[in-house]
């Protein structure tokens, strides 16, 4: 779906914020975002995805037992950005996530889970993550609701 | 940095859209033009790169709602990328990205926390 004025509004208050651009770095790119079409092709295509690098956080579960490294790629983070889904809303969800598999004693394996929940915030999102067996899960797509068009895989309610 | 190049020439490269399976003809890439997300997916890159010579069936992703990230299967490892081709020309494959990587065959796990 194309990006809407209020996701290219978000994240050009994220270019204007960041220090470490130069004024005609951000007049570039701004100018990209300035065309509807230009600021969805360049998104899509991964345009902006150097603005963005990899962002690592270990999380745990309150009672320490499960410690996992949870990596966020560009591709994730400018989803986040556009859908005002803050970081500290997937460490959120991830350490519920933690904490529910610790409690009912689930065993994580190597494959992908969408965990879906509320934030602090009380809006429902959706993180699709690779849960790795080296303790590392990757946010590989964010978005705000319910992965509608999801058919297939199994379904947990823990 | 910005490169002024790829600025002055403005986006060159668009993402594959489809809501619908697509069908890649054998495409012939070069290393360097499969990038990831993560970069330590790279080396599963060979395993990708050997799929899509070979043709691939490229499945929209349902776990997201956008359009332009796909799965494809590959002897031991799902693949889910991202394909850009050349403005103009759908059939020019410039770049393939890949988003994650998983064991073939394996489940998704749907987990509703609330």
């Amino acid at each position: 779906m194309p990006v809407t004025t209020r996701q290219l509004l978000r994240l050009i208050h994220v270019i204007e914020q960041r220090f470490d651009l130069t004024n005609r770095e951000k007049e570039e790119l701004l100018s990209i975002l300035d065309d509807p079409s230009e600021a969805d092709e360049s998104l899509e295509s991964g345009y902006f995805d150097w603005l963005f690098p990899r962002a690592t956080v270990k999380v745990s579960s309150s009672d320490g037992a499960q410690k996992w490294e949870l990596q966020i790629g560009p591709h994730a983070q400018i989803e986040a950005v556009l859908d005002n889904i803050h970081l500290d809303d997937l460490i959120y969800l991830f350490q519920r996530f933690l904490d529910k598999v610790q409690a009912h004693e689930v065993e994580l394996v190597e494959t992908k889970y969408v965990i879906t929940g509320s934030n602090a915030r009380q809006q429902l999102i959706s993180i699709v993550v690779f849960v790795r067996d080296d303790l590392t899960a990757r946010v590989a797509t964010t978005y705000l609701g319910r992965p509608l068009k999801s058919e297939r895989g199994v379904r947990f309610h823990i | 940095m910005l490169q002024e190049e790829n600025l002055a020439g403005r986006i060159q490269s668009l993402a594959l859209k489809s809501e619908e399976t697509v069908e890649l003809p054998p495409i012939q890439l070069t290393s360097a033009q499969v990038t990831a997300e993560f970069e330590e997916d790279l080396v599963d890159r060979p395993e990708l790169i050997a799929t899509l010579q070979r043709g691939g069936v490229l499945n929209p992703v349902r776990e997201s709602p956008q359009e332009n990230i796909f799965s494809v299967d590959g002897p031991t490892k799902n693949f889910w990328i991202k394909v850009l081709h050349s403005r103009g020309d759908v059939s020019r494959i410039e770049r393939v990205h890949i988003i994650g990587v998983a064991r073939r065959g394996s489940k998704t796990q749907h987990i509703e926390l609330d």
